[in-house]
């Protein structure tokens, strides 16, 4: 999965407490306003599905600077007591909220991270707008479909005299009805005292918002045109499936729930990718790079050239040399590396062409151009049907490893997962156990097309690449 | 908070010569109050919650909606007759005469082609006969609002009232004396008058030269009319004489009529008339006038200068257009500002510069319309009471009673342009519908401005038959925020002329089926 936010923050056991570290949800937003410096405004993180607030206790200060895997701060929940550790290079910009502070909402703003200490200075009277968090909090977390939100309106509900039949003007209803879901929900609408109107409608549908389906109103709770919001992991709706499996029995009440039916793009999806994984014959291989060189790289690309390239993008780039060379492993007659990308409707895979010919900022600029305009669906078809290699990242997850499915008529897609500090032997055997930090690569390739010693070399090469980064100039 | 049922009537009354006139619940109730009479204090016409100045459609709208809500009202009115301009030299008699002379058009020009065999030189039109008609009309109606007054406990004072001070109106009453009137609260509702046209100064008793209201009067069909104007009453009146057969010309110094309206609209308007039997001078500029014994001279230029003409005349009515009327009110000693356009000056709750003092209707800003001033009125009169007074401007009609009738809401095209908002447009023409067409009467079109985005309607435009009607269907929808397919989706009965609105607005969307 590919995250183009640069500072990913993971939590880490404090010593005392033996709690595994729950997978964080992304809560920050990158800022590129042309008034103050670029900067990241980070959010409180939920650090747990229930978590809802927590306390702070700050470990640096404004104008610190942080380098990958120190602790920013710590964060008691009623659960545990975690530390805030980052994985990225930076300098606190600006403490947003005290130290101590207690009960700060998951998704409020409480951090500004800048690359420059000279750009501290510019936050001084620096205030967030609340919530920025929480909205990429449900951005970035769609790619699991059980903390979705699609929708998230606030929880006060408002009331209204208007009866549910009149809630939606007729070209409003035809609309809603017509595309199978149910816009009553979009109350308040702009139509006299909330009505929804067709321009309502038009503009839901638009911005991809999730509604609930279109139920025939004899059988739908007609207790009030406004029905509650809360997010419930996908079933394929019961209402309209015609022929077929049995149905699934009605879920017990025990609370306000929603359906949330599933867009023609996941059922394709869901379609393609059950097809290969039953008929493609998968064979697994992995591999761990240690990533040392690499984010040296990046920190000396950032510092004294200030480009800024991602670990995925070198990710890309490596895989990109070693298909060159191994081409039994791309098996098309150009690189064409797809990057997985989580956008609202679905994952989609936009194709970065000719990817070893491309230098490193240039794979950084094409997969942020690609991504950004998945995520508003502005592709050209073109432009994600196609290529000859896949690429999956969940590092920012704090995912270690993972196997993914093949796109099929790919032959090969290659999953990676994040980097971790790990002890490892002095490197000639000699002296103390060193700390370096490793990531697992895992290629799943087509035992029809590449066998195991050809995704084996590829493999090896895509370490070699990406462990010894000078190599890809060589 | 006032309670919404009707107040007890606790005022006394002294029997008072002067006041035979003012009729009240409790001197209905003569027996009850009797026993009253002596208890309180003495003094006449106390202590009302609010004083209308005024007595025209904003002022008498808001007296019996007042006395409704349970305050104690009175209403001012020096004219003798409640309804004001509109129902005494206005809209009624005007609609009273349109209707009249549009039979004997009908008669003349429309009936043969149903097969209706007609004499023509057997068909006359007797003016006093008409005027008569129309005169029984405006009495019966301005009687109507004196019993309303009645029955909803208005207290009516005949005469000319200004304002002393914030809780006092002094009234200079028609059959002589004063009376001072003491009051929480004052609505002025005095509306407007007729601006006149320096060099062509009225003069309604002679009906040489005559405004509206002169034109109301006039005694024979003149051969040769002119109307100084391009505007609603102008055409209007226009209308009436050109059909009972005088050569009307209208003489206007923009480049085309009612220059607010929509321009497609007017321009078809224009050729409309023209059919009729109009003659335009547009872009002209009455620079003389002069009466010389049964004919009126006129000396015109062009707007821009040159081009001067000599014109002869029968008749030329003045319908430049109106002022606010606000004379002898007593507005600047209370620190009350006009513009400089004479509008008196208000809040959005309609509160002048004296917070007790409100101002509705004609003599405040906007389009001099009696139902905005009705909608003004009720929105003030609920602001006094304690509830939400609201008008929603976005959604006033406008109707011209010629035939075929012009109606308009909301915006123009000119207007959307100006604003850069991207619109679409649907049309659909009279022609093909099936109930004009029946009525052997299908000049005209319907017109639909919506939003691009959102379909939200956001104008229309009618010229044909019952325009005026049909109108209320496009506010309706405009109020609720329908877009054109709410209205597309909606049953209209068949045949109706109403279908042509439905077809306009499938035309907006989509496509109609009719044409």
């Amino acid at each position: 999965m590919l995250k183009l936010t640069r500072n990913v923050v993971r939590p880490a056991l404090h010593a005392l407490t033996r709690r595994p570290a729950p997978s964080s949800l992304l809560s920050q937003s990158r800022f590129f306003s042309s008034d103050l410096p670029d900067h990241t405004v980070q959010g409180m993180p939920a650090l747990s599905p229930t978590m809802e607030v927590g306390n702070i206790s700050w470990r640096m200060a404004e104008g610190d600077e942080f380098v990958a895997g120190d602790v920013l701060a710590e964060i008691e929940t009623d659960k545990a007591s975690i530390d805030f550790v980052t994985e990225d290079d930076g300098f606190i910009g600006k403490l947003l909220v005290a130290d101590g502070a207690q009960e700060v909402p998951v998704g409020a703003p409480i951090l500004v991270v800048v690359d420059s200490v000279d750009d501290v200075a510019a936050f001084k009277d620096f205030v967030a707008e609340g919530g920025g968090g929480a909205d990429t909090a449900a951005d970035t977390s769609d790619i699991a479909d059980t903390s979705a939100s699609a929708s998230a309106p606030s929880s006060a509900i408002p009331t209204t005299t208007i009866l549910p039949e009149f809630m939606l003007t007729p070209a409003a209803r035809h609309m809603s009805q017509s595309s199978g879901v149910d816009a009553t929900v979009l109350f308040p609408g702009s139509g006299l005292k909330g009505r929804v109107t067709k321009g309502d409608v038009i503009m839901a549908l638009k911005e991809g918002k999730v509604l609930p389906p279109w139920v025939e109103k004899e059988s739908a709770n007609s207790a009030s045109g406004v029905k509650p919001v809360a997010a419930v992991a996908a079933a394929a709706p019961t209402a309209t499936s015609t022929a077929g499996p049995v149905p699934i029995p009605p879920i017990s009440n025990t609370g306000p729930f929603e359906t949330v039916p599933n867009t023609s793009m996941r059922k394709i999806i869901a379609k393609r990718l059950t097809q290969s994984k039953a008929e493609v014959p998968h064979f697994y291989t992995t591999v761990v790079v240690t990533l040392d060189d690499a984010l040296a790289l990046r920190k000396e690309l950032a510092s004294n050239f200030g480009v800024k390239v991602s670990v995925n993008d070198l990710v890309i780039k490596a895989s990109a040399m070693a298909l060159r060379d191994h081409p039994g492993v791309n098996l098309s007659p150009t690189v064409d590396i797809s990057v997985a990308v989580a956008t609202p409707s679905g994952l989609i895979t936009p194709i970065v062409p000719q990817t070893d010919g491309l230098g490193l900022s240039e794979i950084g600029n094409k997969v942020r151009d690609l991504a950004g305009r998945a995520k508003n669906n502005k592709l050209k078809p073109e432009e994600f049907q196609g290529g000859s290699f896949t690429i999956s990242n969940l590092g920012m997850f704090g995912i270690t490893e993972f196997s993914a499915v093949i796109n099929p008529p790919q032959a090969a897609i290659l999953a990676v997962g994040g980097g971790s500090p790990r002890l490892v032997p002095p490197k000639d055997g000699k002296g103390p156990p060193v700390v370096v930090t490793e990531m697992t690569a895992r290629l799943s390739a087509d035992r029809s097309k590449v066998d195991e010693a050809t995704a084996a070399a590829f493999l090896q090469s895509f370490q070699d690449y990406l462990s010894s980064p000078a190599k890809m100039l060589a | 908070m006032i309670q919404c049922q009707p107040s007890y009537q606790t005022a006394i009354f002294l029997i008072n010569p002067l006041s035979f006139t003012m009729l009240s619940r409790s001197t209905l109730t003569f027996g009850r109050s009797l026993t009253r009479l002596y208890s309180a204090s003495s003094k006449l016409l106390n202590d009302f919650d609010v004083v209308v100045v005024g007595g025209g459609p904003g002022g008498y709208v808001s007296a019996i909606k007042a006395a409704q809500l349970g305050l104690k009202t009175a209403c001012i009115e020096s004219r003798g007759s409640l309804g004001g301009t509109c129902l005494n030299v206005g809209c009624i008699p005007s609609k009273a005469l349109l209707q009249s002379s549009h039979h004997y058009h009908d008669i003349m020009h429309n009936f043969e082609q149903h097969g209706i065999v007609v004499d023509k030189s057997a068909v006359g039109i007797d003016v006093g006969k008409m005027l008569e008609a129309k005169a029984k009309t405006v009495t019966g109606l301005t009687g109507g609002i004196e019993h309303l007054f009645k029955k909803n406990g208005v207290t009516y004072l005949k005469g000319h009232g200004s304002i002393s001070g914030p809780n006092e109106v002094s009234v200079a009453l028609n059959d002589g004396g004063n009376e001072a009137v003491s009051t929480k609260n004052i609505l002025i509702a005095t509306g407007s008058e007729v601006t006149p046209l320096p060099p062509v100064p009225v003069d309604n008793a002679v009906g040489k030269i005559v405004d509206s209201t002169g034109a109301l009067d006039v005694s024979k069909v003149p051969e040769k009319m002119a109307v100084i104007g391009g505007g609603v009453i102008g055409l209007e009146m226009g209308s009436v004489w050109s059909r009972l057969g005088s050569e009307v010309t209208v003489i206007e110094f923009m480049d085309r009529l009612c220059p607010a309206m929509d321009k497609e609209l007017t321009k078809k308007f224009q050729t409309t008339l023209k059919k009729q039997g109009f003659k335009f001078q547009m872009k002209t500029k009455v620079m003389e006038s002069e009466v010389v014994g049964e004919k009126i001279k006129l000396k015109t230029e062009k707007s821009a200068g040159g081009g001067e003409k000599e014109q002869e005349f029968d008749l030329v009515l003045v319908a430049t257009g109106r002022r606010p009327y606000t004379e002898g009110l007593g507005l600047d000693k209370l620190g009350i500002q006009t513009d400089k356009l004479g509008r008196i000056e208000v809040d959005s709750h309609f509160r002048t510069a004296v917070p007790n003092i409100y101002a509705i209707g004609d003599c405040i800003d906007g389009p001099m319309l009696a139902h905005k001033a009705e909608e003004e009125g009720i929105a003030a009169i609920e602001t006094i009471a304690g509830f939400a007074g609201h008008v929603n401007y976005d959604a006033i009609p406008g109707v011209i009673y010629t035939y075929p009738e012009v109606a308009s809401v909301g915006k123009t095209e000119e207007e959307l342009k100006e604003a850069g908002v991207n619109y679409v447009v649907g049309n659909f023409p009279f022609a093909a519908n099936s109930r004009a067409r029946a009525n052997g009467s299908s000049e005209g079109f319907v017109k639909v401005l919506a939003d691009k985005d959102t379909d939200r309607i956001l104008g229309a435009h009618i010229l044909g038959p019952n325009a005026g009607e049909m109108i209320a269907e496009a506010v309706l929808g405009m109020e609720y925020g329908a877009s054109s397919e709410d209205i597309a989706r909606t049953c209209h009965a068949h045949p109706t002329l109403s279908e042509a609105f439905k077809e306009a607005c499938m035309d907006t969307y989509d496509k109609p089926i009719h044409f």
